[in-house]
This record gives structure tokens, C-alpha cells and sequence, in this order.
């Protein structure tokens, strides 16, 4: 279903050969990317440069690319976890969430990642019952009352498509749960604080079949009230749950486009070698 | 197709397909220009000849279909490979359409020649040679994944028409003149009709290179 909105066009940087190629990708901004470079090094060398792109609200957005290229450098940019690494920083451009600057000094960091969650390549849940995972940040954030708490692990369960399989037994340690399971229990406890951006490296990539299609199915569900960026290495994976694509190659940004467009009709010759499993 | 696979058996069931497909329309051109040679020059023999090539064609456009399905399910391809595959197939399919008229031309071909003289045969012959013609380009523009060729080929289609009308009409008034051949002479606006609908398929195929 196609729901035509009158919505601003997120426009990403001129088409110029150098400029990653956009322009069908629709929807409000929601992580607004300018001229982002990066450095783990003090500016000696950059490992991302000059990104510019926009990424709408509400909508599954990928980032593919080889190895090494900077997907997963550039995806924790957007919640300020390079900053927890010496001699890592922006060294040009700005990234702006929901129209705030996320350097400016009046960011509190610890409020931006209850914003921007993350869920990681290998599920981390704590050592802890499944209800103690999914209540920890509500708790840390001040939530104290039991009925509340126990709402919002109920509404996150359901969120993550957990709770039918773990309403009998919250109090178990979330280490009893098959892998699949404990990915979905690190995305209830993402939800749990009820961010607005859900960034994920990898999530499927140590999973099953199965367990992989119902985080596939859930990441679906869940763009109704999120905006989700995930890196994946799978171009099945991209292609069937993202509504938008990026490709990187060696920390430049070379083609940005709608999935369709990108796996279909690329632009870019980088991109149809990459995507097509040809030789550079 | 631009560059290497890191897979050579991806390249390889590529290729593979690719020739397949030739094969298919050289096999087209072949057994077309014998049905209508045994037509013409009332070679009632090579009309077996027709059928038999007509089998091969048949196994060939079923492999075509399964290796292609085999290659879509093996290696997933995307973006210019995919098209690639489903251009291989649609052609396949229109060529395996184009044999179908080859086979009615050569089961009409006995019931024709079953009166001593035709004299309206002479008139398909320019007809075939522009078909045949059309039907070249279009396995070359595929071979080269050249979708400019679409509009050479509209013309050729124009003057195919042409040439189709002209016979329909003659054959009409055939009929007319001498009513007890009609039966031979409806068969024969029929052959008419295949060549014409062969050159609708050459066409056909050079627009699926378009998409
Ligand atoms: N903490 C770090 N300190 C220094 N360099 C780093 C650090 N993390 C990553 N890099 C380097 O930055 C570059 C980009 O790495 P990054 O992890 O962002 O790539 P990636 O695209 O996510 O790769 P992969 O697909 O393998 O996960 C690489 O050259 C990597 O070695
Ligand atoms: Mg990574």
C-alpha cells in the first residue's frame, strides 16, 4: 500500500558525480547527515568522509557495504557511542536528530541514546531475568512504581513479539532463551524507553532462519512508531525489510536511494558490482 | 555484462543460459527457412525434417526455463543480472512461440501442395525473407543487449505488414476467381498470417531488452 502524504522530499546533496545519487527517497527527516567526516585518529586519517544523507521518520533505512567501509562507524555517529573512544571525532559536518545539532553542548548524551537505542550483532541481554532486562532503563530513567514498570515490560514484550513466549516465566534469566529469543528481548529493552530511533548492527547475523525471519518480521512491525537504521551484510536481508538503501564503499557514501531502485536499477557502477557479487 | 562475478559458476550459468538462448533462435531461423523452403520449392520431405527439429527446440526451451528458475534460486541475482535472466526467459518464450508458427506453416505445407501449381506461393517469399530478417536483429540486439534495436525493428515490422496486407488481399480475390482452392488458399493466407505474427515476435523481443 502506497500512502502518498504530503510530506517534505528528504533531499540529499546535488547530482553531481561525486555526490551519492538521490531523490526518490520520500518522507520527513528524521537524522539529518551533513557533510559528516570521521576520525578515530585525530583527523589523520578519516574512516568516514564527507557523508551527507538524510534518513526519514518511520521508515527501515540499510546500510550495506564491504567490510571495514564504516557502516557500523557511521550508525554509532547517530547516538554518540564513538565518543566513549579517545582520539575518535567528527571532524567535519553535523549530524542533526530531529532538528537538534547532537553536538551541541546542550546535549545531554545519556538523554540522546534513550532516544536512539541500539541493539548489536550478538544480543547482550544482562545477566538478569528477562523482566529485570526489559524494566532496567525505565528504572534507570526513575520509574519506580511496580504497576508501571510491569506495563511497560508488558508493552514492550508485545512490542518485540516476545511475550506470548515468556509471559509464564519473566523472572527466569534471559540466558534460558534461545538466540533468537534474546535478540527480540534486546529490542524490548530498546523499546522499552521508548526512543525514536532504533539503530541495529547486524541484529540477524548470528541467528537462525527462523529466529532471523521473526526479527525480519518484527523490524517491520516495529517502523510503524520507529525509525530504524540497520547494517546488515545479508542484500536478501536489505532488500526485503528496508524501504531505503545505502551504499558504502571505503567511508564514502556512493549511492543512496530507495531499495527497489537500488537493487533494481543502481546508478552506480560501484554499486551494481557490489550488489551483484562481481569484482570491483 | 560488466565485469567478473567472485563466483565463476554464477558467470558460467550465465554464459550457459545466454548460449542456450542463441541456440534457440538459431534452431528459429533454421527450421523456418526449411518449412518454407519445402513450401516453395514443394520439398514435401523436408517437412518432417520440420517437426523432428521442432522436438529439439522443444527439450531446449524447457531447459532454458529450468536452468534460468535453477540460476534465479542458486545465486539470487539482482540489478542488470537479474534483468539479464528474465530477459533470456521472456525471450525464450517468444521464441518458443515463433517455432510454434514455424510448425503450423509446415502442417499447412502437404494440404497446399496437394494442388498441382500454386501460383500466390511466390508472393510469401518476400514475406518470409523479411521476417526472417526481423527475427535476426532480434536475436542479435538480445546477444548484445542492445535495446536501440526496437526501432529498426518497428520499421521492418511496418514493411512486414505491408507486404501482409498485400498478400491477405490477392488471396482474398483468389478465392474469388477460383472458389474450388479456397481451402489451399486459405492456408496459405494463414502462412501469410504466421510470418507476419513471426515478425510481431522479432519486435517482441527487442522491447523486453527496453525494460
Ligand atoms: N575503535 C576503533 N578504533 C580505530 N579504528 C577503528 C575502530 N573501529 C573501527 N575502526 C576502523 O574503522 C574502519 C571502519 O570500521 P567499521 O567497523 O565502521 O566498518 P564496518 O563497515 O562496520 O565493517 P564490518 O562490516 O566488518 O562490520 C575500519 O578500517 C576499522 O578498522
Ligand atoms: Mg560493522
Amino acid at each position: 500500500m502506497v500512502i502518498e502524504m504530503n510530506q517534505e522530499t528528504a533531499t540529499l546533496g546535488k547530482e553531481t558525480p561525486d555526490e551519492p545519487v538521490i531523490g526518490r527517497i520520500k518522507g520527513k527527516t528524521m537524522i539529518e547527515c551533513n557533510d559528516v567526516s570521521f576520525s578515530y585518529d585525530n583527523g589523520k586519517t578519516n574512516t568516514l568522509d564527507h557523508i551527507s544523507l538524510d534518513i526519514p521518520e518511520k521508515q527501515v533505512t540499510a546500510f550495506i557495504g564491504p567490510s571495514g567501509c564504516g557502516k557500523s562507524t557511521f550508525l554509532r555517529c547517530f547516538n554518540r557511542m564513538n565518543d566513549l573512544i579517545d582520539s575518535a571525532r567528527i571532524t567535519s559536518g553535523s549530524i542533526n536528530i530531529m532538528g537538534q545539532d547532537i553536538h551541541a553542548p546542550e546535549v545531554d548524551v545519556i538523554e540522546l541514546r534513550k532516544q536512539v537505542g541500539m541493539v548489536f550483532q550478538k544480543y547482550n541481554p544482562f545477566p538478569k531475568s528477562i523482566y529485570e532486562n526489559v524494566s532496567y532503563g525505565p528504572r534507570i530513567q526513575g520509574v519506580r512504581d511496580k504497576k508501571e514498570l510491569d506495563a511497560i515490560v508488558e508493552r514492550s514484550l508485545k512490542g518485540a513479539a516476545l511475550w506470548d513466549e515468556v509471559k509464564d516465566r519473566l523472572n527466569s534469566s534471559a540466558f534460558g532463551l534461545s538466540g533468537g529469543q534474546q535478540q527480540r528481548l534486546c529490542i524490548a529493552r530498546a523499546i522499552a524507553v521508548q526512543p525514536h530511533v532504533i539503530l541495529m548492527d547486524e541484529p540477524c547475523s548470528a541467528l537462525d532462519p527462523i529466529a532471523t525471519a521473526k526479527v525480519e518480521e518484527l523490524i517491520m512491525e516495529l517502523r510503524e512508531k520507529y525509525t530504524i537504521v540497520i547494517v546488515t551484510h545479508s542484500m536478501q536481508q536489505a532488500s526485503r525489510i528496508s524501504d531505503n538503501t545505502a551504499f558504502f564503499y571505503l567511508g564514502k557514501l556512493i549511492e543512496y536511494d530507495t531499495t527497489k531502485t537500488l537493487f533494481s536499477t543502481p546508478s552506480q557502477k560501484q554499486t551494481e558490482d557490489y550488489i551483484s557479487g562481481r569484482f570491483g | 555484462m560488466p565485469g567478473k562475478h567472485i563466483l565463476a559458476s554464477f558467470d558460467e550459468a550465465l554464459t550457459g543460459l545466454k548460449e542456450d538462448v542463441l541456440e534457440l533462435g538459431v534452431l528459429c531461423r533454421s527450421n523456418l527457412s526449411i518449412s518454407i523452403n519445402a513450401l516453395l520449392k514443394r520439398e514435401l520431405d523436408q517437412v518432417a525434417q520440420v517437426l523432428s527439429v521442432q522436438d529439439d527446440m522443444i527439450s531446449l526451451a524447457t531447459r532454458i526455463d529450468e536452468d534460468a528458475m535453477n540460476l534465479i534460486v542458486r545465486f539470487q541475482p539482482v540489478a542488470s543480472d537479474l534483468r539479464f535472466v528474465l530477459h533470456s526467459m521472456k525471450v525464450a518464450a517468444n521464441l518458443d512461440r515463433i517455432a510454434s508458427h514455424v510448425v503450423k506453416i509446415a502442417k499447412r505445407t502437404p494440404k497446399i501442395l496437394a494442388i498441382a501449381e500454386v501460383v500466390e506461393v511466390n508472393l510469401l517469399e518476400p514475406l518470409y525473407l523479411r521476417a526472417d530478417q526481423a527475427l535476426g536483429q532480434s536475436i542479435v540486439a538480445y546477444s548484445d543487449n542492445n535495446p536501440e534495436a526496437v526501432s529498426e525493428l518497428s520499421e521492418e515490422d511496418n514493411e512486414i505488414d505491408k507486404l501482409y496486407k498485400k498478400a491477405r488481399k490477392t488471396y482474398t480475390s483468389a478465392i474469388e476467381d477460383s472458389p474450388e482452392h479456397y481451402k489451399e488458399l486459405i492456408h496459405l493466407m494463414f502462412v501469410a498470417r504466421s510470418l507476419e505474427r513471426i515478425g510481431d515476435h522479432a519486435v517482441h523481443i527487442a522491447e523486453i531488452l527496453v525494460d
